[in-house]
């Protein structure tokens, strides 16, 4: 019987152990100031329950870093279809070829950060949107490899849109560069399913329309020298149509990125189409 | 991972070597499941890679053991090539080590190193298994030992990491275990069988680190204390007395850090959204109390679950990095329609009751019935509720006849995450015909109905398999949407298959289309893509 209580007795002892730790810090970053401007693939959807609350904090992230992240809202076909017949269809053909392009994943909501596959995760896309802020603080403590920038010429009458995009390396990028250029829209209005029920009026926001490149990008220059300044443009009409395509609501969004096998993306830049 | 190999075969070999004049024993196993992918957009078989561009994917288990002395070892070589196993939506490859362990006893001492399954109590507080349906191996990378008291005492204790594909979790687990039996006398008709347990898991700096820095972006109403130890105690005992059997089995979990998806998390500007990692104290209380006797069983079930989510990883999510297993509260069916709706055990809020009763009359009659009721944990939700009942006629060596009727109630705004649908409800009624034409011969039918207006409508589910022993089995089946919801076609999902038993390998070929659906496997569930294709698989014990 002695045994008994002497393992009892050790088991009490060591039940207290978690007493013996010493308090751990709470790390807080602050708001980082810089010129890299990141990108965010959120891959949502409006039959997705779950995916009001990544939205939430990607608001969050932006409100936050109004001037260093750009949003590019995947409705890749997983848990997208209109919850009713009169929505808007927010799928895209290409939200499903970005969806291929960035491999693996687990579910909605999710969201890559530059599309960089972090230590210790195996997926580039990454749930758990509480702990997205942390992934773009991780990325705007890099240093600022390019400055990217947009000038869109926009006809009102025919609905072409003129895009030009400048880069200026400020560093050498000794490797292959690939342009991106997208077509964002906000102020949708659609049924979104949430984890209670049916949300009749969501707005949604920075839903991918259009890739106007490649889904593994134009390839622009094998290295760009530091300071060297390059530009490539692009056209585009706009498709008419009652609810999307609201050239008001509507912006362009570039990004620079390694070679497809890399995929991680150097900068980013948005502009409105207006 | 090719160094591990080389020193476990070392290994190996020098225990051979050592006992060459021993009485050596070596046993071993070798299975293999080979998927053939073929595209089928109507039913939802596309956009993964292995239909739109692998087509072949493979999964392979090989292991081998060895008994020589008194030791006992053993390794498991694994492969899998374009496997979606892991991730039914993702494609993965990769082949290394999958397990080896080194066991000997000595005297009253067992010591065990490796890659170590083992459980306290009902698994609540720890539980390391393997379950290969769902590429789910917990084991613990470390070393046991076991010191036995007296002839009914015995006390364990382990430590180590979890196994987390060819890789462990970077979180320390120790454990200690005392088990016990006491009766009063030989004549005594009581005796009871207690223990206890306890876990200390400490985890990583990059984990701390992480969970501080997300700790740190929280507003401070939610934030939580970083820390590197939790602690988690199980008392539990089993008390029987005559006919009756009695186990209780009580859990706590504190200071460790989990994520709570239902969680409500403030923002700035007075927003606010859900899910965010928390710290604090978790508790299940499990009971079961049994009785047998004269052709009757009868299992009465309790469980109430409160913020249980226990890992090697507090980032993990899904079944990956679970080190609690914590008993399921519904009945494991077989039938391809009453098994559609299961309910996954919940980590966090679970309040559960469930009842079984089977009575026999004589050699011919048996009598089954099962009832569980899944609610939260102040048991004001329903998540799930089931009544199945069943009864079987058997003519020995002639036939077998089974009819039932099961009603479910299933929460698929919670199991199934489809926020804004109602409880899906359901009636299956079922059949299963076995008839033996001679002591080889022999036909099995299977039906079943599944009456339900939510979710996936109406099926019909039709099985014809004929075996000829002992060496062929043949299957025909067919399951059909006869009343589609959401405007959905109706289908067929056919299945054909052979099995081809010679000595103890089993060869089978299957030609599936299975509907998209949920496979649960010991109380954890996860999404299953459709499958359109053909499915190989040899298993063979040597």
């Amino acid at each position: 019987m002695y045994k008994i209580v002497f393992t009892v007795m050790l088991l009490s002892t060591l039940f207290s152990c978690a007493k013996w730790e010493q308090p751990t810090d709470i790390i807080t970053s602050g708001v980082i100031k810089t010129e890299r401007i990141i990108l965010i693939d959120e891959f949502t959807g409006t039959s997705c329950p779950n995916c009001p609350a990544g939205s939430t904090e990607l608001e969050r992230i932006v409100e936050t870093y109004p001037d260093n992240v750009v949003v590019m809202s995947i409705h890749s076909k997983f848990l997208a279809e209109p919850v009713r017949s009169v929505d808007p269809d927010l799928r895209t053909l290409d939200a499903e070829s970005i969806e291929k392009f960035l491999g693996n994943y687990l579910g909605k909501p999710e969201a890559a950060f530059n599309r960089r596959l972090f230590p210790n995760k195996s997926n580039i896309r990454i749930g758990r949107p509480d702990t997205w802020i942390n992934y773009v603080n991780e990325e705007l403590q890099k240093p600022v490899e390019a400055r990217l920038k947009i000038v869109n010429d926009y006809d009102e009458s025919t609905r072409e849109l003129k895009i030009s995009v400048t880069a200026t390396a400020l560093i050498n990028l000794d490797f292959p560069v690939y342009l991106h250029v997208a077509l964002t829209e906000s102020d949708i209005h659609t049924a979104q399913k949430n984890s209670t029920g049916i949300i009749d009026d969501y707005i949604h926001k920075h839903a991918l329309r259009k890739l106007l490149t490649p889904v593994e990008g134009d390839f622009w220059l094998n290295s760009i020298n530091k300071g060297e300044i390059t530009s490539r443009d692009y056209k585009f009409t706009l498709p008419s149509d009652n609810i999307l395509w609201n050239a008001d609501q509507m912006d362009v969004v570039a990004f620079i990125s390694m070679e497809p096998s890399q995929k991680v993306v150097l900068q980013a830049v948005e502009q409105p189409v207006k | 991972m090719i160094n591990q190999a080389l020193k476990v075969s070392f290994l190996v070999l020098a225990l051979v070597r050592l006992s060459a004049q021993s009485d050596l024993s070596v046993w071993g196993a070798f299975q293999t499941n080979a998927n053939l992918f073929l595209r089928d957009s109507a039913i939802g078989a596309y956009n993964i890679p292995q239909y739109d561009k692998q087509i072949f994917g493979s999964e392979t288990w090989i292991n081998l053991n060895l008994s020589v002395s008194g030791f006992n070892a053993g390794i498991r070589y694994d492969f899998f090539n374009n496997s979606n196993l892991l991730n039914p939506t993702g494609s993965y490859s990769a082949h290394g080590l999958g397990r080896w362990y080194v066991n000997k006893e000595i005297d009253k001492l067992e010591l065990n190193a490796g890659y170590l399954y083992d459980q306290i109590g009902s698994g609540i507080i720890y539980r390391a298994f393997e379950e290969r349906a769902q590429l789910l191996d917990n084991a613990l990378l470390g070393f046991s030992a076991k010191y036995n008291l007296t002839s009914d005492w015995n006390i364990k204790a382990f430590a180590g990491k979890q196994k987390n594909l060819f890789t462990t979790y970077n979180s320390f687990i120790k454990g200690i275990n005392l088990n016990g039996f006491y009766k009063r006398s030989d004549s005594s008709n009581w005796a009871i069988s207690p223990g206890i347990g306890f876990i200390n898991k400490t985890l990583g700096d990059d984990y701390v680190q992480e969970l501080s820095a997300i700790s740190g972006s929280y507003l401070p109403v939610d934030q939580f204390s970083p820390s590197y130890n939790s602690n988690a105690i199980s008392l539990y005992n089993t008390l029987t007395a005559g006919p009756f059997s009695w186990y209780v089995e009580t859990a706590f979990k504190f200071d460790d850090i989990y994520y709570d998806a239902q969680s409500v998390r403030q923002l700035p500007k007075g927003q606010s959204t859900l899910g965010k990692f928390v710290k604090g104290l978790g508790h299940v209380y499990y009971t079961s109390l049994g009785y047998a006797a004269n052709n009757l069983g009868i299992t009465l079930e309790g469980k109430r679950t409160d913020g249980f989510d226990f890992r090697a990883a507090p980032q993990v999510t899904l079944n990956r990095g679970l080190i609690t297993y914590i008993p399921p509260m519904a009945r494991v069916n077989t039938y391809r329609l009453t098994s559609y709706y299961y309910p996954a055990t919940q980590f966090l809020n679970e309040g559960a009751l469930q009842l079984d009763i089977k009575y026999g009359i004589g050699d011919h009659w048996n009598f089954s019935f099962n009832t569980s009721h899944i609610m939260d944990k102040n048991f004001d939700s329903l998540f799930y509720r089931e009544f199945h009942f069943e009864v079987t006629y058997k003519q020995p060596e002639k036939y077998q006849l089974t009819v039932g009727l099961q009603r479910q109630i299933f929460n698929q705004q919670l199991y199934f995450g489809k926020g804004g649908e109602p409880l899906v409800k359901t009636f299956v009624p079922f059949a299963e015909f076995l008839y033996d034409f001679s002591e080889s011969h022999s036909l099995r039918i299977e039906s079943q109905y599944m009456f339900n207006k939510e979710d996936i409508g109406s099926w019909i589910y039709l099985l014809a398999e004929y075996g000829i022993s002992p060496h062929w089995l043949f299957e025909l089946s067919d399951m059909y949407n006869t009343l589609p919801t959401h405007g959905k076609k109706a289908i067929n999902y056919p299945t054909a298959g052979i099995v081809y038993n010679v000595g103890n390998t089993r060869f089978g070929l299957r030609y599936v289309k299975q509907i998209q659906g949920i496979v649960c496997s010991g109380g954890i569930c996860r999404l299953e893509p459709a499958f359109s294709g053909f499915r190989a698989s040899i298993l063979s014990n040597f």
